[in-house]
């Protein structure tokens, strides 16, 4: 494996760019992805036919209250609608997608590189693995570093044969309780992390403690926390001292979910939080209050169909249309929305120096 | 004018009902509107071509973003996609709904009283004016009294020769600030108050301290407060001791936004729509532990088309199909949500005496 150095560059998947050419960045979205993982068959007759609907105009309100419930709607998997989609946010003035669907989320590089051609956007593609329910039978029997070398190759080589290389590692799922070949994910992105430099997120466990473990694995196996993200903290209602502690640990914070039409429902046992993009506003407020800018993150996490305009949703524009005119209403400074706009993912996203 | 004794009782568009007969009920909806009288023409091209198109899936997303800026939007005329609507409701268990499009929303007492018999549910019609915007042409002429006559015999005899009585007086409009007719108009429905002992409903001005002055408005005028609820406490932005102050007067608040922080939208300077579901209850149990229970009412207003099942929307069954579930997992008793639901709304609803 030939190794180039990436550091101070971001890797996108036509190729490196210089990580001052970021612009307006989304930290974390998908394009083209499926998110069956999550799909529970109903047992009730009716339940099972609107399992098996195609999402339209007349079952949204059933599919909002119901996610992941609805099988079309787990699926991002028409690349002419991406296009369209993610033109939206392009012309609204943004320049960049991480779109971290990995491996169990049908990851699609071709398509991607499809994308980002007719778009002109940067896009930043994952690896790794996500959460166990996705997990593919092999990664039974592979060793850590089997899987570490498979991350490393994603970044260094490109994904199986298409050329195409990942600038991330992540998503990587965890879930509650914590699975034996979560745990191994998780150590060997952290190989992967110091052989190549590139940025870690983590889909973290439903759960505070779960998740301050999962920090604890990470730095533990000599992860660079200061270019790791913990996923999810709004919607999964992390308490306000588990956030400070994650934070402390020198990770970014990522608050997904803003546009997010879906109502609170019973996800693996607990209440699934989403709440309103003011909900989230005010949050970052208070993080920035205590000094914490640097660590905050922000994106839509598109990742069901209903997120999508074309089907009701709010799309990839809503944060730069809707959620930065607000930010200004609710006394943001200019700095502060540049900074999570613009200059913490790109800090995030660009490669650090291995550190082996 | 003949006059019955309403007294402990409910007026429906069908007559006089038991208020046990009530059952679930929603205090504050518009099930056939028009507040087309509101929209505000656009300057730019794009945004002129987005006001006239109809509500589609593909346009929903701006829609939301500013909900009055698209005609199509703000009109509901059609009386089988209404019967439609309420079904959801009724089939989640809703026995009742308050429909306050009166005067200025393009009351439709017939309508409301074929979508009763279609549905089976129990709906109560308003009685009153509007804000300002929406008076008619004549309101300087009309004296507090010619206007109070009017809202009497429309609980009395029925909306002209409809023979369809009102149930209450409202939604009273208030502006920010209050104009001298909307004055006039708060101190005729306190007269009428007097005279029939309806409850009445209010519409009050966005602004803490005005919004308390309506309150002292009507309390000069001789209102019973016991017998007035104020509404919209949740998307105007108040503070939570406004919330307490308008409950120390007497008065009951309503949450009637319940469904809606999915748009939040700049409205006479303030954001509106700006709570969570989840932040609502939190707030409502604030008050419960506070000793007020019985003293508040919920509801959806939905008066925009984005707001019903059939353009995306959650629908008028989301109180009960996803917000109780929801209580219950953030603490809420079975008794409680049943005071909320049930028993406040009747209390409510249930004539007084009339007192001259």
């Amino acid at each position: 494996m030939k190794q180039t150095d990436l550091a101070g560059k971001v890797q996108t998947v036509l190729g490196e760019v210089d990580a001052d050419s970021l612009g307006i960045t989304l930290f974390h979205e998908h394009l083209l992805a499926s998110m069956s993982a999550w799909y529970e068959e109903p047992a009730e007759a009716g339940e099972k036919g609107m399992a098996r609907q195609p999402v339209s105009t007349e079952n949204l309100w059933w599919i909002r209250a119901h996610r992941p419930g609805n099988l079309d709607n787990c699926q991002l998997a028409d690349e002419q609608t991406a296009i369209k989609e993610a033109m939206q946010f392009k012309v609204n003035g943004g320049s960049t997608i991480a779109e971290v669907s990995s491996i169990g989320l049908a990851r699609d590089p071709l398509g991607l590189k499809h994308i980002a051609l007719a778009t002109g956007l940067n896009i930043i593609m994952g690896s790794g693995y996500y959460i166990g329910a996705s997990h593919p039978p092999e990664l039974n029997t592979m060793t850590e570093d089997e899987i570490a070398d498979g991350i490393i190759r994603n970044i260094m080589v490109g994904a199986g044969d298409t050329g195409v290389k990942a600038g991330i590692i992540g998503e990587i799922g965890c879930s509650r309780p914590l699975q034996e070949g979560e745990r191994k994910v998780l150590r060997a992105s952290v190989k992967a992390q110091r052989q190549t430099g590139a940025p870690l997120m983590i889909h973290p466990a439903f759960d505070d403690n779960i998740t301050l473990e999962i920090v604890d694995i990470l730095g533990e196996a000599g992860a660079d926390l200061g270019h790791t993200v913990i996923c999810h903290v709004n919607v999964y209602a992390f308490k306000p001292e588990t956030l400070r502690k994650i934070a402390d640990a020198g990770c970014y914070l990522g608050y997904e979910g803003f546009g997010n039409l879906g109502y609170p429902h019973m996800l693996q046992g607990r209440l699934l939080e989403h709440r309103c993009d003011l909900d989230y506003l005010d949050a970052i407020a208070g993080l920035i209050a205590d000094g914490y800018l640097d660590h905050i993150l922000i994106a839509h996490d598109i990742c069901f169909k209903d997120f999508l305009t074309v089907y009701g949703g709010n799309g990839y524009a809503h944060i730069i249309r809707n959620v930065m005119p607000v930010m200004r209403v609710r006394e943001f400074s200019e700095e502060q929305i540049q900074a999570i706009m613009v200059e913490n993912p790109k800090r995030y996203l660009q490669f650090m120096r291995p550190i082996g | 004018m003949q006059r019955t004794d309403l007294t402990g009782k409910a007026q429906t568009v069908l007559g006089v009902i038991d208020g046990e007969c009530l059952g679930i009920t929603s205090s504050h909806e518009h099930i056939i509107w028009d507040m087309s009288a509101y929209f505000e023409e656009p300057e730019s091209t794009s945004e002129k071509e987005l006001a006239r198109q109809p509500v589609s899936m593909e346009n929903l997303h701006l829609i939301r973003a500013r909900p009055h800026i698209n005609i199509d939007n703000m009109v509901q005329t059609d009386e089988q996609t209404a019967i439609n609507e309420l079904m959801h409701f009724k089939y989640a268990g809703g026995g009742t709904l308050v429909e306050l499009s009166q005067n200025g929303l393009a009351r439709d007492p017939l309508a409301l009283a074929r979508i009763a018999r279609a549905t089976g549910l129990n709906i109560i019609m308003g009685s009153g004016y509007y804000v300002g915007l929406s008076h008619p042409e004549d309101m300087d002429d009309k004296t507090e009294k010619d206007i109070a006559d009017e809202i009497v015999r429309d609980i009395t005899a029925g909306v002209s020769d409809t023979g369809v009585r009102s149930g209450i007086i409202g939604e009273i409009g208030c502006s920010l600030p209050l104009t001298d007719n909307e004055r006039k108009v708060l101190h005729a429905c306190a007269i009428a108050q007097r005279r029939t002992g309806a409850p009445i409903n209010i519409h009050p001005s966005i602004d803490d301290d005005v919004m308390l002055e309506n309150i002292t408005i009507l309390k000069d005028a001789g209102a019973d407060l016991k017998r007035v609820a104020i509404s919209h406490v949740d998307g105007f932005g108040y503070s939570l001791s406004t919330r307490l102050k308008v409950l120390e007067s007497g008065c009951l608040v309503e949450y009637d936004g319940f469904g809606q922080a999915i748009f939040h939208f700049f409205y006479m300077g303030r954001i509106a729509n700006a709570m969570s579901d989840i932040q609502k209850i939190t707030d409502i149990m604030e008050l419960i532990d506070e000793g007020y229970l019985d003293r508040i009412l919920l509801a959806q207003d939905f008066c925009f088309k984005c707001c019903l099942a059939t353009y995306g929307g959650y629908g008028y069954a989301h109180i009960i199909r996803n917000l109780i579930p929801f209580m219950k997992a953030k603490g809420m008793t079975e008794e409680q949500i049943h005071a909320l639901l049930v028993d406040n709304p009747r209390r409510f609803l249930e004539f007084a005496p009339a007192e001259d």
